[in-house]
C-alpha cells in the first residue's frame, strides 16, 4: 500500500520581500494505482531567475507527465533498474519537454518577460550585462516513481531524497554531488542538464515499511546540522506509527512553516511516501482512537 | 501543538571576516586610527542590516597581518556581541601569511557546509612583503575560499591594486580605493552593509560560467530558441550587487 502527502510553504524571507513561493510539488497515481509519481522542484532565488516559480511548476508538470508515459510504455522494466539507454532517453526528454514549456510561455508573454527583466536592472542600478533566457525560469527537479517493490529516483540540483526502512537510520540513496555548494546548483536551465541528473533504482524491502522523503534545500538548511535533518525521517516514521498518516497530513504544513521561520527563511517543500506492506497499520491507529464497542 | 519532527532548527551562519593590515606604514598619517574609527562606526549599521534577515546569523572575526599573521578574535562572534578592539600597527606586510591562516578557517569543518557564502574583506595600505601568491593558492584550494565573496579596500596611493584585484578574483568587482578617512568609512560601510545584505538572502543560482552570451532580446520580441547556460569550466558567484564609485574629492586626499 502506498500513501503520500506533501506540502510546500512560502519562505519567511520570500514573504518579507513579497516574492512568491518558488517551490513546486505534484504527485499522481496511474489509473490502476500501481505507480505513484511524485515530483518536487525548487526555482532559483537569484534575481536573474525572476520566472523561477513558473519554471518549477513546469518542472513538476513535465516530470509527472513524462513519468506517467514511461510507466505506460515500459511498464515491465520498472520492476528493475532502467537500462542505461532508457534512463538517459528519459532524462533527456524531461529537459527537452521543460524547455518546450518555457519557450511556449515566453512566446505567449514577451512583454511580461521584458518588464521583469527591466525591473531587475532598475532595482539595483546594476546592469545585468547578460542573461540567459532559460535562467529566468531556472529550477531543480527531484522525481520518484514508486511501486510497492521498487522505486526509481532522479535528482537534478540541490534538495534531498531520504529513505528510512523500518527503524533503521535514514539514508540518502543517491550519491552526493560536490558541485551543489554555496547556494549554487545544477539546474534544468543549464546546457546539457540531462547529464547532471543522478539516478538510482532502489528495491523496497518486503518485510518492513519504508518511508521516502523528498524535499527542497530550504528544509535541510533549516537544521543546525545534517543529523537533525535526517532525524525528520525517523521521527515521521514514529509519528505515523503512533498517530496515523492523517496526523502527518494535518500537521506537515505548520512544521514546514516553523522550519523556514526559525531556520533558513527559504521556501520549504517536503513530501512523504509510505510504502507499507502491512495494510492494517494506519487503520489500526485510527481504530485505537475509537471509543470501545459497547457491550450489551 | 504537535511535536515538530527533526533536530534543532537554526538560521544559516554567515561568516564575515576582516583581514586588516597592521604593518608599520599604517601608523603614518593616522591610517590605523582611521581604520579603527571606521569599523567601529559601521558596526551598528551592520547590525541593522543583519536584523532585517533573521534567517542569517552573522558571525564576525578579524585576522591582522604585519610581521606574521594572527587571529585578533579567533572565534566567530555573533554580530550582536561583536565589539571592535583598537588595532595597533607595527612591522611588515605579510599578506600571504594572512591568507594561509584564513584558508585553515575555510575548511569544512570548522566551516559548515550549510553556511551562506562568507564575506572576506581585505584592507591594506601597501604591498605584500611575503609570498602573496602562495597564500592565495592556499585559500583557493578550499571550496569556501573559492566561493567566498572577496572584497578589498586599498588605503592611500601605495596600495597594490593589482594584488587586491587578484584577491577578489573576478573582474566584475574592483577593489575600492580610500584616500582619506571619509572614503574609508564609505568603503567599509558598503562592504559590510550592502554586500552583507545581499549575501544574507537565500538566493540559489544555477551554476554557470562568465561566458554566457548577452540576451538578444528586444522589447516586444521574443528571444528564441531559449539558450542554455554553459556548465563547463570553473564557476564563480556572480556579484548581484552594484559596486559603487566611492571616490571623493581628490583635494581632500590625506593618504
Amino acid at each position: 500500500m502506498l500513501r503520500v502527502t506533501g506540502k510546500s510553504t512560502r519562505g519567511r524571507s520570500h514573504k518579507n520581500k513579497g516574492l512568491p513561493n518558488q517551490d513546486a510539488l505534484r504527485w499522481l497515481f496511474d489509473s490502476e494505482r500501481k505507480y505513484l509519481i511524485l515530483a518536487v522542484s525548487d526555482g532559483h532565488g537569484s534575481k536573474k531567475s525572476f520566472f523561477s516559480n513558473i519554471g518549477s511548476e513546469f518542472a513538476v508538470e513535465v516530470a509527472c507527465e513524462e513519468a506517467l508515459k514511461l510507466t505506460q510504455m515500459i511498464e515491465g522494466k520498472l520492476l528493475n533498474a532502467l537500462s542505461e539507454d532508457d534512463e538517459k532517453v528519459f532524462r533527456n526528454r524531461l529537459v527537452e519537454q521543460w524547455k518546450i514549456k518555457v519557450n511556449k510561455h515566453l512566446e505567449e508573454n514577451p512583454d511580461l518577460f521584458n518588464i521583469s527583466l527591466n525591473k531587475i536592472d532598475s532595482d539595483d542600478d546594476s546592469a545585468f550585462e547578460s542573461i540567459n533566457v532559460l535562467q529566468a525560469y531556472g529550477a531543480t527537479l527531484i522525481l520518484a516513481i514508486v511501486t510497492e517493490s521498487y522505486c526509481h529516483l532522479w535528482q537534478l540540483g540541490d534538495g534531498d531524497i531520504i529513505i528510512t526502512e523500518g527503524s533503521n537510520k535514514p539514508f540518502r540513496p543517491l550519491p552526493p554531488d560536490d558541485r551543489l555548494f554555496a547556494n549554487q546548483t545544477t539546474s534544468l536551465c543549464i546546457e546539457n542538464a540531462w547529464k547532471d541528473f543522478r539516478y538510482k533504482a532502489v528495491e523496497m524491502p518486503a518485510s518492513q515499511s519504508t518511508l521516502l522523503m523528498l524535499s527542497t534545500d530550504g528544509y535541510c538548511n533549516s537544521f543546525e546540522n545534517d543529523d537533525g535533518f535526517l532525524q525528520v525521517a525517523s521521527d515521521i516514521q514514529e509519528i505515523i506509527q503512533e498517530n496515523g498518516f492523517s496526523y502527518l497530513e494535518e500537521n506537515l504544513e505548520s512544521w514546514l512553516t516553523e522550519a523556514s521561520s526559525s531556520g533558513s527563511g527559504d521556501d520549504v517543500t517536503a513530501a512523504f511516501i509510505l510504502c507499507n506492506h502491512d495494510d492494517s497499520l494506519p487503520e489500526f491507529t485510527i481504530e485505537k482512537q475509537l471509543p470501545p464497542f459497547p457491550e450489551n | 501543538m504537535a511535536k515538530r519532527p527533526g533536530g534543532k532548527l537554526s538560521s544559516r551562519p554567515l561568516h564575515f571576516i576582516w583581514l586588516a593590515d597592521v604593518s608599520g606604514s599604517m601608523n603614518q598619517d593616522g591610517k590605523i586610527q582611521a581604520l579603527n574609527n571606521a569599523i567601529r562606526e559601521v558596526i551598528p549599521h551592520m547590525r541593522e542590516v543583519a536584523n532585517e534577515n533573521p534567517n542569517a546569523e552573522v558571525l564576525v572575526r578579524t585576522i591582522t597581518f604585519s610581521t606574521g599573521a594572527k587571529w585578533y578574535s579567533p572565534e566567530p562572534i555573533p554580530l550582536e556581541k561583536f565589539e571592535w578592539q583598537d588595532l595597533r600597527a607595527d612591522g611588515v606586510t605579510d599578506m600571504g601569511k594572512a591568507l594561509s591562516l584564513l584558508a585553515q578557517a575555510m575548511k569544512v569543518p570548522p566551516m559548515e557546509s550549510r553556511a551562506l557564502p562568507p564575506v572576506l574583506v581585505l584592507i591594506t595600505d601597501g604591498l605584500p612583503s611575503d609570498d602573496f601568491e602562495s597564500g592565495l593558492k592556499d585559500l583557493m584550494v578550499e571550496p569556501w575560499g573559492q566561493k567566498a565573496v572577496r572584497l578589498a579596500i586599498g588605503i592611500g596611493t601605495d596600495a597594490d591594486m593589482d594584488v587586491l584585484q587578484k584577491f577578489i578574483g573576478t573582474p566584475k568587482i574592483k577593489p575600492l580605493s580610500a584616500n582619506n578617512p571619509e572614503a574609508l568609512v564609505q568603503s567599509i560601510k558598503w562592504a559590510s552593509t550592502v554586500v552583507l545584505k545581499q549575501v544574507s538572502a537565500p538566493q540559489t543560482v544555477a551554476r554557470e560560467t562568465s561566458t554566457i552570451e548577452p540576451m538578444q532580446n528586444i522589447p516586444g520580441e521574443v528571444a528564441k530558441p531559449a539558450q542554455t547556460a554553459s556548465n563547463d569550466g570553473p564557476t564563480i558567484i556572480e556579484p548581484d550587487f552594484f559596486v559603487p564609485n566611492l571616490s571623493t574629492d581628490s583635494s581632500c586626499d590625506t593618504w
